[in-house]
């Protein structure tokens, strides 16, 4: 178990999570039945969004991230207002249902981290760039980025739950709401699932123009309709 | 004063006591409207034009019970939920347990989101106003996207199974006898989800930026 | 069934009145009780539609303001219209029976139509839309009935204050009652409906319930006392201070909203300066009192009159503390609220019924107000239930309202109330078993005393 004397992490753990994540942080809780997204089983050791590579660990501050933002879409719902010493008590709570964190080896040195976003993200330019890039995503997300790919519909997660491929058009993603976590997603790919890495397969540049092409899918580029020349 | 001199003046006073009455409406009710008179009104269909992505969504989560009740996840189908959603709102008295109404003060912005302002209760939805006057539960006039459809539903089955601690009652009449979402289910959570989806909650907006170059003149 | 005496007062209706608003009070007082159980997770009837807790709260103060008070006030006015006006009332076989059978059915059909889910959403008025024009119409022909003797009655030359107050309250309900129901609910929405809603509310309580409560409080207090009242001119004053601040006060119940602030200041002013017209009102009836302070000891029904009295100055100087826009921030939206409304309503208004509905039972069968060991019983459980109930939800609120302020997360304020929702709880307790023992008097009171052992008043 983890260091925990005060019992502070029990505490908040019982407070806010049980309901979902479930005693023994299987996420077997009372209300997982009626979930469509169902709790992480924390027994697992194992998170979908996180700044490591691979299989690796979150860092705290990934956990930290999804503390404060929830998972949107699902109903991981946000904790903006617990203190901070009892977010990082309860995920060191969270961190005792399994043994994969004391693995050093499953570790990831050096987190990702996104550099800023680049002017050209959101150009006309830029999103004629991504959507010749999106080609090669539309077996699962689909052409018009709705999630109905051809392959979309049996896919199963680690955890053994049937997952969708990302739907676009509802105009929110998982990991969070800044324009860096797209790029993130991109990326690192999302842990467990049919989404892969492309931290490789792809230029930083290309997975920019991504991104911007994402971001036109889910309505969120806005332009100014060239102003009529005013006598000012 | 003897009361008889009192007395005397029962006439004029009783005319200034109805002034009196007029007046205080006046300054407490009429004024406001007419202040606010200017903003212009939408009704329930045109709220519904803009369907919100929950709206959407849920009817991608919940297929079956959507397209029993709802149909497709148009603008016809998403004026109806709101009406139905509103109603299922007022007649189970969650008006009286949430608010409506973000204020500027004690730390409320902070805690909700932005401050309520006039123009996002002239529609059909606030007639009549479901601004509240008791908390027991959070306000919820910037609810929208803060909690997935789904965590309604659970929470809507059994409050406590979601948030340990809660006192809000079971709604199990909102689902069906085999436990999956009801017409009242999905309309009040579509009700609940457009709550504040007015505002923009994601950040994912990038700056305004013009269309194309345009032409100095 | 109009057997009227020769004072005019049509005695089976009184009765009648009196029998229907007990009646109320017991199911308003179990509503109540059952609501409160919801707060302690021990509601005993979960996931049933038609006594879902939320239902239960509108029937809760509707059935109390509807059924307990109007009743109560039907019985009062009754009694004291044709007493001191020396005119029996309009008409009392046809106007006062169907008046009578209107209001029960209204009320039931109320009670049925918030249960089986058809509430209309405006506090204090959550009455479904289609019980709304009898009402209407009800508190129409109530101004008719009750305003034709005091019409009649003050050709004749001045008239005493309390014909002012429940003249007053006669016009003004069914006015505040059509603006209060159908212009938010159909005409104008959002902020200004709220503005004519927050009017509404407030007008129920100060043009309505006050009004007629005070115009029976002129009338009974100087009975009970043998004596008139200590000032005439101050009462008119107090009347005129009612008459001018009570409408300028409704949007107090929306502070730090979106409602224009002109009027939100105005509310605040008017509410804080009412209290100067209240304390002429108390002082009024303390200084009536005087020289009498013994009285209370036996005489039951006037006790709970001076309670009620003392109720409502602590209301009223709890108001004009708890307006400040400073306070606001602190108890709006909290338990705060519902211990000063059930101080008012239940406090106030319920332990002024409570007395004149035992001085009326016997008083309608021909016998003399007693006092009995129920009757003590009862007073002293309503009593301390009440003002502990009051002081609970005092503090509950303060704590809720510092808890929000401080970001805690929202669970944590509700954490923190459950003590206080169990005290509640425990009180309400107390004030069921005291409706018990009230029962018990007002049936005890009825039968006639066996020599020897009888308290007269």
């Amino acid at each position: 178990m983890a260091d925990d004397p005060s019992g502070t992490g029990r505490r908040v753990y019982e407070e806010n999570c049980i309901g979902c994540h479930g005693t023994r942080g299987d996420g077997n809780g009372d209300a997982a039945g009626n979930l469509l997204t169902k709790p992480r089983d924390f027994t697992r050791g194992m998170f979908k969004f996180k700044s490591s590579r691979g299989a690796m660990m979150p860092t705290d501050q990934d956990l930290i991230n999804t503390l404060n933002n929830g998972i949107p879409l699902t109903a991981m719902p946000p904790f903006r207002l617990m203190t901070e010493p009892e977010k990082r008590a309860v995920i060191e709570y969270v961190k005792s249902f399994s043994d994969r964190w004391k693995d050093p080896q499953a570790y990831d040195t050096a987190p990702f981290v996104a550099g800023r976003i680049p002017a050209y993200v959101g150009t006309p330019v830029s999103i004629g760039k991504g959507e010749e890039i999106f080609k090669r995503c539309i077996s699962c997300h689909g052409k018009t980025g709705k999630g109905d790919g051809t392959s979309a519909g049996d896919q199963m997660d680690t955890w053994g739950y049937h997952v969708r491929p990302r739907n676009f058009t509802y105009g929110m993603l998982k990991r969070g709401s800044r324009v860096e976590d797209i790029f993130t997603s991109i990326t690192l790919g999302v842990g467990g699932t049919g989404m892969p890495a492309h931290e490789t397969a792809y230029s930083e540049n290309d997975r920019w123009n991504l991104v911007s092409y994402v971001l036109t899918i889910m309505g969120k580029v806005k332009y100014e309709v060239a102003a009529e020349d005013d006598d000012e | 004063m003897s009361s008889s001199s009192m007395e005397r003046f029962a006439p004029i006073v009783l005319v200034a006591g109805l002034l009196f009455f007029l007046f205080g409406t006046f300054w407490q009710a009429v004024a406001p409207w007419l202040s606010l008179r200017h903003l212009p009104y939408k009704s329930i269909d045109e709220i519904a034009q803009t369907v919100p992505p929950t709206f959407r969504m849920m009817a991608d989560d919940y297929p079956d019970e959507f397209k029993k009740y709802f149909g497709e996840p148009d603008t016809a189908a998403f004026a109806r939920a709101l009406r139905i959603g509103r109603g299922v709102y007022v007649a189970e008295a969650c008006w009286h347990c949430h608010t409506q109404q973000v204020r500027p003060v004690s730390n409320e912005e902070l805690r909700f989101g932005p401050v309520s302002y006039p123009s996002e209760y002239a529609n059909a939805l606030q007639l009549p106003p479901l601004l509240g006057t008791r908390r027991v539960g959070p306000d919820l006039i910037r609810e929208a996207g803060v909690h997935s459809s789904d965590w309604h539903m659970a929470h809507f089955k059994n409050p406590p199974a979601v948030t340990p601690g809660s006192v809000m009652p079971s709604y199990g009449w909102f689902f069906d006898k085999d436990g999956s979402p009801g017409e009242r289910a999905l309309a009040v959570t579509a009700y609940i989800q457009w709550l504040g989806s007015w505002i923009p909650n994601h950040a994912y907006e990038l700056p305004t930026r013009p269309a194309a170059q345009p032409e100095k003149q | 069934m109009t057997t009227s005496s020769r004072d005019g007062v049509c005695r089976p209706l009184v009765w009648a009145h009196t029998l229907a608003s007990l009646a109320y009070i017991v199911i308003v007082l179990f509503a109540g009780m059952l609501y409160s159980l919801q707060f302690l997770s021990l509601f005993p009837f979960p996931n049933v539609e038609f006594l879902s807790p939320g239902r239960l709260r509108m029937l809760h103060t509707n059935g109390a303001v509807y059924g307990f008070i109007i009743n109560g006030f039907a019985a009062g006015l009754y009694w004291a219209i044709p007493r001191f006006t020396g005119q029996r009332v309009w008409n009392e076989k046809y106007v006062g029976w169907f008046m009578f059978g209107a209001l029960q059915a209204a009320v039931l059909a109320t009670a049925v139509g918030l249960l089986a889910g058809y509430a209309q959403g405006i506090e204090w008025a959550e009455t479904p839309i289609f019980v709304d024009p009898f009402i209407v119409v009800w508190l129409i022909v109530a101004l008719f009935q009750f305003g034709i003797p005091i019409y009649r009655y003050g050709k004749s030359g001045p008239m005493y204050v309390a014909a002012w107050y429940m003249v007053a309250g006669c016009v003004w309900v069914p006015m505040v009652y059509v603006m209060g129901n159908y212009i938010p609910q159909f005409f104008v929405p959002g902020i200004a409906g709220a503005a004519i809603t927050g009017t509404w509310i407030h007008d129920a309580v100060g043009l309505f319930v006050t009004p007629i409560g005070w115009g029976l409080m002129y009338y009974f207090v100087p009975i009970l006392l043998r004596k008139p009242v200590w000032g005439h001119s101050m009462s008119l004053l107090g009347f005129w201070g009612l008459a001018f601040f009570y409408p300028l006060q409704g949007v107090h119940h929306f502070l730090w909203s979106p409602i224009p602030m002109y009027a939100q200041y105005a509310a605040v002013i008017s509410t804080v300066v009412l209290e100067l017209a209240v304390v002429t009102v108390i002082v009024n009836f303390v200084l009536t009192l005087r020289g009498q302070f013994g009285q209370l000891a036996n005489d039951l029904p006037l006790r709970w009159i001076y309670t009620g009295i003392l109720n409502y100055a602590i209301t009223c100087f709890q108001c004009a503390i708890q307006v400040l826009l400073t306070s606001q921030k602190i108890i709006h939206f909290t338990d705060w609220v519902v211990g000063h409304a059930h101080l008012i309503m239940f406090g106030t208004f319920g332990f002024w019924i409570f007395g004149i509905l035992s001085y009326l039972s016997p008083k309608v069968k021909g016998l003399e107000p007693r006092s009995t060991r129920a009757g003590e019983w009862a007073y002293w459980l309503i009593t301390i239930g009440t003002i502990l109930m009051w002081f609970d939800l005092l503090i509950a609120g303060v704590v809720q309202g510092v808890s929000w302020m401080s970001l805690a997360p929202w669970m944590e304020s509700v954490r923190v109330s459950v003590p206080f929702w169990a005290i509640r709880t425990a009180t309400g307790t107390m004030i069921i078993a005291g409706m018990i023992m009230y029962l018990v008097h007002i049936a005890e009171s009825r039968r006639a005393p066996s020599a020897g052992r009888a308290g007269s008043a």
